[in-house]
């Protein structure tokens, strides 16, 4: 089994987590033992796979999302009065998030240009619907639409372009 | 998303394992209008979309946010691309939503306002000694692997986030990017190159 010394780092990621099949760590070590440019690489790179590694989320970081409560759908919006302006906060922050995060219109889909031939919502899917939002993401706030997002929102994180999402894609 | 004109029908989930519905499963439950369904992907993923942002967060709630941010995205998204998705072939909603949380970190990380004006007031000073020393050369180091981050090509940054972030076997790796493991490979090793580089003598050995 030969060793691709343009796949050491993986390699030795790999090793660092025991992913490595026994035959192919004791590949790599005999590689290790016969190339000194490799040797002498995975001895610099070592240090760097153990620098860059995050410790695990603490209890902090698991309580903040947990108390999110992301996805969750708790309960239906009463139709109570007092739920009215809350409503139309979500509202609000939906409308201003799908403002700026609707795909930029691609010269591929030309019946798109004419955002007055698009009002707000009529493209399929790409609506907010302010009460399955709330339910799906009951600590949104409006201030989720301010800039805090918008920043967020020169690449649409979204984007079917770019490699390995179309390979999932029908069309 | 249910289609209108057509009769709702009940959700028939694909089940995987002992009768948990896959995510493929679910994806069709939302679209046909289950309303559980987004939230049952949530839960079972939030918790390495987390490890995908939160290198790129100041704080537990900061990553709280990008979380939230990840499956906003992917719900304000879900009517246009899962109609679109190959729900035959399982992985596929995975794939996509660690492309999404891989990228709303990019998205974040790409405003070095929210770095350049961080302080220690990060670093938690009620510990005593040593210990604050330490978190401060912790807080110094996690810095300097984001901002040697940056130097890296879009692509290497993907990989090495998948695979140092989301600790994913370089196979789904390789999957989610629509590359080959070996280029999977190559990318990370040419990544960890160049972070070695940037990071010259900061790193031990």
């Amino acid at each position: 089994m030969s060793v691709d010394c343009e796949m050491l780092g993986a390699l030795l990621s790999e090793r660092r987590r025991g992913e490595l099949p026994p035959d192919e760590a004791r590949a790599l070590d005999a590689h290790l033992a016969g190339c000194a440019r490799c040797r002498d690489e995975a001895r610099r790179l070592e240090p760097v796979l153990a620098m860059v590694e995050l410790p695990p989320p603490g209890a902090a970081e698991l309580e903040a999302l947990r108390s999110r409560r992301i996805g969750e759908a708790p309960h239906r919006m009463p139709a109570r009065a007092g739920w009215q302006l809350p409503a139309v906060l979500v509202a609000a922050a939906a409308a201003a998030l799908l403002t700026v995060s609707v795909r930029p219109l691609s010269p591929r889909h030309p019946e798109r240009t004419g955002a007055a031939a698009v009002p707000p919502g009529a493209a399929e899917g790409e609506l907010l619907p302010a009460g399955d939002t709330q339910e799906l993401f009951p600590e949104l706030s409006a201030a989720e639409a301010t800039d805090e997002t918008v920043d967020t929102l020169d690449d649409d994180a979204t984007s079917l372009e770019g490699p390995g999402l179309f390979g999932y894609l029908e069309g | 998303m249910a289609q209108s004109g057509r009769p709702r029908q009940a959700p028939q989930l694909t089940l995987v394992g002992r009768g948990v519905p896959s995510d493929e499963a679910l994806v069709r439950a939302h679209l046909d209008g289950d309303a559980t369904a987004f939230g049952a992907l949530v839960q079972r993923h939030q918790r390495l979309v987390l490890a995908l942002v939160r290198r790129y967060a100041r704080s537990p709630e900061e990553s709280a946010d990008l979380v939230q941010q990840s499956f906003l995205r992917a719900f304000a998204a879900a009517g246009r691309v899962f109609p679109r998705m190959r729900l035959g072939e399982q992985g596929a909603f995975r794939a996509w939503l660690l492309r999404v949380a891989v990228n709303v970190g990019k998205n974040h990380a790409r405003d070095g306002r929210r770095w350049r004006l961080e302080p220690v007031e990060s670093v938690d000073l009620t510990a005593q000694g040593s210990d604050v020393t330490e978190k401060i050369q912790a807080e110094q180091r996690r810095r300097m692997v984001r901002a040697a981050l940056d130097a890296l090509t879009r692509r290497q940054r993907e990989v090495f986030a998948l695979r140092v972030d989301g600790e994913l076997p370089f196979a789904e790796v390789a999957r989610v990017m629509g590359i080959t493991e070996n280029n999977a490979k190559v990318h990370f090793h040419h990544a960890v190159r160049r972070l070695r580089e940037r990071l010259g003598g900061e790193v031990e050995g």
